[in-house]
């Protein structure tokens, strides 16, 4: 580590500090509200505001940029969510949100780390329940939950670059390594205005949808909270029954429009906003998005139906959980556990094709997780290709997603991303198999933390606390694969790589 | 007549789609189908002959009329050459024609048999998928043994399909010698391949068989299960028998050689040792099956050496996708469950008669996310993948990248479509990733079997398409599909139908 001008040049040290002071904000608004609530937990969280705008502050002050090259960003990137999530458990530690009769302090801090962890990478999995109902936490805490979703839908590392021009050029790769899909389109010319317009865009839809919830029925601080996870397609509630809440059919309705809008490529809002071009119907990813979900709906519309249900209650509840899970959303609707809107207790083969969905996520560009349509449509272009070049050998063949032919390094990249993807599910359900979940549990719960979707299936559907399915090794296990998920798996694989790797060079040149 | 229709010698000139290359693959498919069936359906009528010879008089005369009227059949088809799609038409074709024809035989052999369960059965054997669904408890030899000989059929064509048609096992000998050798150039001519793979088959089967016979079972068993354990077929008649110690050692290491790829036993036969130690699959083959022995036994927390045999037989039979099934340990975890569909899903070496994904593919794979790894690091890097030391083409990595999509597509598939009609989702993933890899049984997440008599009709036969597309390693049976459906397409459109006239014509 290198010091010039008494200052560690630390490219990771430096964003991780502007990083946390962002943190330190939104807990600093969650104090203010705690005011409100006849300030419970307000010097709680007053101290944990302090404690990270001293440590954020430390953290900025004492480095400076430095080395941009891949490997520098990569950890770069890895080390702010990691420090992120972590100082992230302070207000919950503090507050004492998890403390309950029974488990001891390491247990205590692994609820909060996954609770940290699954805010900021918008996952929206939980490990509140019966045990201890989120309706009995303070507007502090539950505000201050529903802004980390907030904070890392868009990406904390996109907000350290709106703010920090002196990244340059190398904000591009920053962001691209932490920005869900196969790379990111420059929106204007200099990356700082293009980080700015992302947000500005991400903050615009959050007051829309805000506005939404409160015209439909909700309490301002409810309509904000879930105004806050809807655009960043979390599903943090600040009720037990999520939207179930409310068992309101329009609120649904605000959430599903809002989860679309969300989990569609930002620069196509950007070029409706600013060039006023609606390139919706000629992008080949949003139309497939559109009609997998379509069909979806339909298709487990009517095997509800054929189950006993209504046709209405069945087209009602397919299609708010398939848009939530598609989304990654992660309310749920159910009224309470067995209830119609539970997905967990509906037939084998909804539960499937729901799991399709949580595996598939939503557009490239967007706050969404999952694989991504667009690789999905590229691996299905790629896949009749080669079938048809087998077919015929000596042909030249492309693979085409619309009109356009897609780049065979394209192809290569995500065949690398999607085998990865693959091994790590084997891993994580093997790990959390051997820890004593059940396989669907297990495989639902990884495929879920993967793509930062949020509930899943078995234990953990959308009624149930993590805690239910899942030991404190398994949550454990699960938020290292949310955090991995969430930066699209090699930053956070390679962060601890590199380490590795630079080692190794070192002991050869010593030799 | 009908063959006469597509036969080249009065009406070569002809333009008619009954002239085509389809045609002619799909009968070639048939007659070798129904013959293949016929010749296993005289030796049954042979072999039964040991027992009462009830079945005899009726095997023989129809396994003659099936072999005779192909034979005078195959006079009129075009000996003309085909194309690698067109060859996995024909193979696929083979297979189905030869499966129905065995449904026939058993429709018409087994009392209360009806077609449906015919026709699982007959595809579970040729596919060598260890399901069954017809008490052959009070059969005679004859049946059994045609039974137990239609998996080694299925796996003798399936593996010969594997070394001569599917690119990926024509590169990859699994043997890892300095030198890049393909298995082309270890079975150079496709009448050696032939002849050797027969050999080793045969070699192992007699071997097998007289080991099983130091124990306490007769020749007829000792046949039967060497049968079945040589193609990955899995059938048995009585499953008691694997709970003899020396019978499982002795089948463990049968099914250990069955899971091996065909060159490199090939090249221990002929005396090539040396080059099968530096074998980076082989390697891989033996420490999966350590590994998960090892694990099966510490979940097993019994403590006691049966554990071992057990376990060590449970891994093997797993991973080599035979399909014997022992009852499992008092205390079944999850994770041993989860274990063992890891075990089928990945399978043996290629080039070997299992199924599953088979560990070259895998190691390929890992390979590719190595890579990705590096290019992360290094955008503009040229990073080629190797597998045990050797570069592997481009084209080949894109095929098992497809591979590996199109398998879990299938899984997902036939897991909705068994869900759909009321299977468990567990139950329904289990099944659907046994027929595709070719194992079996099924087991519940307590460890238990589920009998596949337990499934409706429509839920047997969703398995049927993934049992049939495993054995023949994906490609031929989609490539056929896509074959058929794209000369189907152009049939019913007029204006492609006369420009292919007018280019035959030419």
């Amino acid at each position: 580590m290198k010091i010039e001008n008494q200052k560690i040049v630390s490219t990771s040290m430096h964003m991780t500090g502007i990083a946390v002071i962002f943190v330190a904000v939104g807990v600093g608004l969650s104090t203010l509200v705690s005011i409100f609530d006849n300030r419970v937990d307000f010097f709680q969280l007053l101290l944990a505001t302090l404690i990270l705008v001293c440590v954020g502050s430390v953290l900025f002050k004492s480095s400076k940029l430095g080395a941009t090259d891949q490997a520098s960003i990569f950890t770069a990137v890895g080390t702010t969510w990691l420090v992120v999530s972590l100082l992230g458990t302070i207000p919950y530690l503090l507050a004492g949100t998890f403390s309950r009769a029974g488990i001891g302090l390491p247990e205590v801090f692994v609820d909060s780390l996954f609770e940290s962890v699954s805010g900021f990478t918008a996952t929206g999995s939980t490990v509140f329940g019966v045990h201890n109902p989120i309706q009995s936490q303070s507007s502090g805490i539950l505000l201050y939950r529903q802004l980390t979703q907030w904070m890392g839908g868009m990406g904390i590392v996109v907000l350290v670059v709106s703010v920090l021009p002196s990244l340059r050029a190398s904000g591009l790769g920053l962001i691209d390594a932490e920005a869900p899909g196969a790379g990111v389109e420059r929106i204007a010319p200099r990356v700082v205005q293009t980080a700015k317009k992302f947000w500005y865009i991400y903050a615009t839809l959050t007051v829309l949808i805000t506005l939404g919830f409160f015209v439909f029925g909700m309490r301002p601080f409810d309509a904000v909270a879930h105004g806050l996870t809807t655009a960043s397609t979390g599903g943090f509630s600040t009720k037990d029954a999520s939207l179930g809440y409310w068992n309101s059919i329009t609120i649904e309705i605000v959430a599903m429009v809002g989860f679309l809008i969300a989990a569609t490529n930002f620069t196509l809002h950007a070029r409706l906003i600013e060039k006023k071009r609606f390139d919706y119907v000629s992008d080949p990813e949003f139309k497939s998005f559109i009609g997998i979900i379509v069909l979806g709906v339909l298709i487990i519309a009517l095997l509800l139906n054929g189950e006993g249900f209504s046709f209405g209650s069945s087209l009602r509840n397919a299609s708010f959980n398939v848009v939530t899970l598609a989304t990654s959303g992660g309310y749920g609707n159910a009224l309470g556990s067995g209830e119609v809107g539970d997905f967990a207790s509906w037939p084998g083969s909804t539960q499937l094709l729901l799991l399709f969905f949580i595996v598939l996520g939503g557009c490239s560009g967007s706050t969404s997780g999952g694989v991504k349509i667009m690789r999905f449509r590229i691996g299905l272009a790629h896949a009749y290709r080669t079938l048809r070049s087998m077919r015929r050998p000596r042909a030249l063949i492309q693979a085409r997603m619309g009109n356009r032919t897609i780049n065979d390094s394209l192809v290569e990249r995500i065949a690398g991303f999607v085998v990865v993807y693959g091994m790590l599910v084997v891993i994580g359900t093997f790990i959390l198999t051997a820890l004593g979940s059940d396989l669907i549990t297990s495989l639902s719960g990884t495929f879920s933390a993967l793509g930062n979707m949020g509930p899943a299936l078995g234990e953990v559907g959308p009624t149930s606390s993590f805690v239910d399915g899942f030991s404190a090794p398994g949550r454990l296990v699960l938020l290292i694969f949310m955090l991995i998920g969430r930066l699209e798996i090699f930053p956070m694989l390679l962060m601890f790589v590199l380490p590795y790797r630079a080692s190794i060079k070192m002991i050869k040149s010593k030799k | 007549m009908i063959f006469s229709l597509f036969s080249t010698r009065g009406n070569s000139q002809s333009v008619s789609y009954i002239n085509s290359p389809i045609w002619i693959a799909v009968s070639r498919g048939m007659l070798f189908g129904i013959s293949a069936a016929g010749l296993l359906a005289v030796l049954s009528g042979l072999v039964d002959l040991t027992d009462s010879g009830g079945d005899t008089a009726f095997f023989l005369i129809f396994g003659t009329l099936a072999t005779v009227i192909c034979a005078y059949l195959a006079r009129y088809i075009s000996g003309k050459k085909l194309k690698r799609s067109e060859i996995f038409l024909e193979v696929t074709s083979g297979f189905l024609f030869c499966i129905l024809c065995s449904t026939l035989l058993y429709s018409l052999l087994i009392e209360k048999v009806n077609f449906g369960d015919a026709f699982f059965e007959s595809a579970a054997a040729f596919t060598t998928t260890s399901l069954t669904v017809i008490d052959f408890e009070m059969s005679g030899r004859g049946i059994i043994f045609y039974r137990t000989s239609s998996q080694l059929l299925g796996s003798f064509t399936a593996l010969l399909t594997a070394v001569m048609l599917i690119p990926i096992s024509q590169d990859n000998s699994g043997v890892g010698t300095p030198g890049r050798i393909t298995t082309q150039e270890v079975f150079p001519e496709k009448k050696k391949a032939v002849k050797s793979i027969f050999l080793i088959y045969l070699v192992s089967t007699l071997v097998l068989t007289f080991s099983l016979l130091v124990t306490e079972l007769d020749f007829f068993d000792s046949l039967l299960i060497a049968l079945s354990a040589i193609s990955t077929g899995g059938f048995v008649r009585n499953t008691a028998v694997f709970e003899n110690s020396s019978v499982q050692l002795i089948l463990v290491a049968g099914m250990i050689t069955t899971g091996t790829s065909v060159v490199i036993i090939w090249r221990l036969a002929t005396g090539k040792v040396n080059s099968l130690l530096r074998s980076s699959e082989l390697i891989t083959y033996l420490a999966l099956i350590i590994g998960a022995t090892f694990l099966l036994f510490l979940w097993a927390d019994n403590g006691d050496t049966s554990s071992i045999s057990k376990a060590f037989f449970i891994a093997v039979s797993s991973i080599s996708t035979t399909g014997f099934h022992i009852s499992p340990f008092d205390t079944w975890t999850i994770s041993a469950g989860f274990l063992l569909l890891l075990l089928v899903t990945v399978g043996p070496m290629s080039l070997s008669s299992g199924g599953g994904f088979q560990i070259h593919r895998l190691r390929i794979l890992l390979s590719v996310s190595v890579r990705e790894m590096i290019r992360q690091l290094h955008p503009r890097a040229v990073v080629k993948i190797k597998v045990g030391g050797e570069s592997v083409a481009e084209d080949r990595v894109r095929q098992v990248v497809v591979f590996q999509f199109i398998f879990t597509s299938i899984i997902f598939l036939t897991a909705t479509v068994l869900t759909i009609s009321g299977v468990g989702v567990y139950e329904a993933l289990s099944s659907s990733i046994n027929a595709l890899t070719t194992a079996g049984p099924i087991r519940n997440a307590d460890g238990l079997i589920t009998t596949v008599s337990s499934f409706s009709m429509g839920e047997r036969l969703a398995l049927v398409p993934a049992m049939l597309s495993g054995r023949l390693y994906l490609l031929p049976v989609l490539i056929s599909f896509g074959y058929v459906f794209s000369e189907s397409r152009n049939f019913l459109r007029p204006r492609r139908r006369i420009l292919h006239a007018i280019r035959s014509k030419n």
